[in-house]
């Protein structure tokens, strides 16, 4: 793959038309245009507050400094307790990990019976599940809240993770059924004749071949969760709350001064997490969405 | 090794039957192919046979035991499949021994085991590799390796040479000839190529609309088809097949066809009735492309002449198209016969092993 897009671009390079420069031209812009608030926060967040309130907000920071950083982190007063976003950013941590291992698994497991083991009915179990994709989060708020209510589950960690576990099964099961649909269903009957039963097959045969998609599983929902607002200020009470939620009552909670270095500190450390992920796992990322088949 | 019984099998999906009323007999160290069109419900079988799917009605006995609700592991039979299904994160070593350690095997006996089925398939070399690095042959036999390996007592082939090109899938085909011969472990193997079957086979079941059409010794398959389908089924190029009537003259029977312009008649007084057919009865004699030849003196004969239509050379023989009335005839000719397109050629039909089927039922007269 890597040798064909050498080849093209090379190909392209000998002809480098006006209407090849026009077109990187604009794509540099975008570029630029998507790249700018980034730097912006970076730099902002890198100032002192005289810098901030005299400078322009594009120039690059003068004096760098890591106090804001540091204060964020810290001691940035979130609400009326002022202990920064650590004690929030593990909060985010207890929440996503399960939440994101258990319906991954649940996925994987609801992908292989679906497309392996098919009984009655099983495409309409699947229709379900994928219409439980579309429904807005706004729309299961309250019956949500009831049910978290019911199993004394309200405003604790497990129920958020509970929450964000059913609401993240349609996704996972999409993914792992229309990868498992690509899996011939043959190396199921070889492995039966084997000898290997219901979960072997699934431990042995299927999941280690499902890298690729577990990667995709564990990043989408790894963003899904880590990122959520909605269900994280409506379920979470008191000190319990996840980071998003905690940056939230950062940057509108300050009174007098706005702190803009330490607002964008707090977001950079925020959204921190998930740029590594796609970082580091991004190429797994766009090879597992494009992979459909495994062939023997 | 064992014998396998189906008796009395029918099978449905839904109300489309796939199956019906299938009986079979393989005996002990038999080989036997089920041969058929797709969708004519040969792989539904042999999955069956496996314990891959259930049967609507009826019994799979191995070893004379019905085994009907006997688990697929528990049949001790191995499958060899037309996409190979070897296990693509696993290496060839680990693929073949996989269903000997889910059945926690001793160690040693798991590289016993192995060590066999290694140098009889000769795949050493290929040990630590992965499926996705082997060509196509070699998964074949690492396929191999994975059913021989256990040493079952029935092997099931679903199409397994089906992937492979026409040069490699000879020369699997004289190994797994081989290797039953040396083995003679009872074998079923699911096939739509013909010439595989014939190839293979100690016997042929013929399979077309969930029914056996015919079943016995591939010879007697050619020469004795028991229906029209059987008859342009097996063989290549296919049997001749020209619409006739049966006319009596002096007492002698023969054939008229309807094709020809000068309406030549056939003598049938050395063909084998298995049924006798009422004078004027509508029939269809089938004659080989073997048996249309160059001018012969044989004594069930017809001599006419043809008009070349078409002409397929292989090297070996010459296949050649003739017009005949609103039929075509196809003839085998020697590969240094000068047939000529668009001209008539004296030929000989032969009828010595000729057939004769009701054009009403399809069936052997």
């Amino acid at each position: 793959m890597t040798e064909s897009r050498f080849s093209a671009a090379g190909a392209a390079g000998t002809r480098m038309t006006f209407g090849r420069w026009l077109l990187f031209a604009v794509l540099g812009l975008f570029v630029l245009v998507y790249l700018l608030p980034l730097y912006v926060m970076v730099g902002t967040s890198l100032k002192d507050l005289e810098e901030i309130r005299a400078g322009s907000m594009l120039s690059w920071p003068e004096t760098l400094t890591l106090a804001p950083w540091i204060k964020a982190w810290g001691s940035a007063c979130v609400g009326i307790q002022c202990e920064g976003l650590k004690g929030y950013f593990w909060i985010s941590v207890q929440i996503t990990v399960p939440a994101v291992a258990i319906s991954t698994l649940l996925g994987a497991v609801n992908g292989y019976v679906l497309t392996k083991w098919r009984f009655r009915f099983d495409n309409i179990i699947f229709a379900l599940m994928l219409f439980g994709c579309f429904i807005p989060f706004q729309v299961v708020l309250l019956p949500m809240a009831r049910l978290l209510g019911m199993l004394g589950l309200s405003g604790t960690i497990s129920g958020l993770v509970l929450v964000h576990i059913v609401y993240g099964i349609g996704f996972t099961t999409l993914f792992f059924r229309n990868f498992y649909i690509g899996v011939p269903n043959e190396l199921v009957k070889a492995a039966t004749i084997d000898g290997a039963g219901f979960l072997t097959i699934f431990i042995r045969i299927m999941l280690p071949l499902s890298i690729p998609i577990i990667v995709v599983t564990v990043i989408w929902q790894f963003t899904q969760i880590w990122n959520d607002f909605l269900f994280g200020v409506s379920f979470s009470a008191g000190g319990a709350q996840p980071i998003t939620v905690a940056l939230n009552n950062i940057v509108n909670s300050s009174t007098g001064v706005k702190e803009y270095n330490l607002d964008m500190a707090s977001a950079i450390i925020a959204g921190l997490p998930t740029l590594i992920v796609y970082v580091f796992a991004g190429r797994y990322f766009v090879r597992g969405l494009t992979s459909g088949s495994v062939k023997g | 090794m064992a014998s396998l019984t189906i008796r009395n099998l029918s099978k449905q999906f839904g109300s489309t039957p796939v199956l019906e009323n299938i009986d079979l007999e393989i005996e002990d160290g038999e080989f036997l192919v089920l041969v058929g069109p797709s969708g004519c419900g040969k792989s539904t079988l042999l999955n069956i046979m496996a314990g891959l799917e259930t049967a609507t009605e009826g019994d799979v006995l191995i070893g004379g035991t019905v085994v009907n609700d006997v688990h697929p592991k528990d049949r001790d039979i191995a499958m060899v499949f037309q996409s190979y299904a070897l296990y693509p994160t696993m290496t060839v070593r680990k693929n073949i021994t996989f269903g000997l350690r889910v059945r926690k095997m001793p160690q040693q006996e798991i590289d016993q085991a192995l060590d066999n089925v290694v140098d009889l398939l000769k795949i050493r070399t290929l040990l630590e590799r992965k499926p996705s690095q082997l060509s196509g042959g070699q998964r074949q036999r690492v396929a191999m390796g994975r059913a021989l390996v256990r040493s079952p007592s029935i092997f099931l082939f679903d199409e397994p040479l089906s992937n492979l090109d026409a040069k490699l899938r000879a020369e699997m085909r004289i190994e797994i000839k081989r290797l039953h011969h040396r083995l003679a472990t009872t074998a079923v193997y699911v096939t739509h190529d013909q010439i595989e079957a014939m190839n293979l086979a100690s016997r042929i079941a013929v399979l077309e609309s969930g029914r056996v059409q015919q079943i016995g010794v591939p010879q007697y398959l050619y020469d004795h088809p028991d229906n029209i389908f059987v008859a342009g089924f097996i063989g290549s190029p296919a049997m001749n097949l020209l619409p006739g009537t049966v006319v009596k003259r002096d007492g002698r029977m023969l054939f008229q066809s309807d094709d020809s312009a000068a309406k030549e008649i056939f003598p049938l007084e050395h063909y084998k009735f298995r049924a006798h057919p009422e004078e004027h009865a509508r029939v269809v004699l089938g004659i080989r492309p073997e048996y249309v030849t160059l001018p012969d003196s044989g004594k069930q004969h017809v001599d006419t002449n043809l008009l070349v239509e078409a002409i397929e050379s292989n090297g070996f023989d010459k296949h050649v198209t003739f017009r005949y009335g609103e039929s075509e005839v196809t003839g085998r000719l020697p590969s240094h016969s000068d047939p000529t397109i668009g001209q008539n050629m004296r030929m000989t039909l032969d009828l010595s092993y000729a057939s004769l089927f009701d054009e009403q039922t399809g069936n052997r007269l």
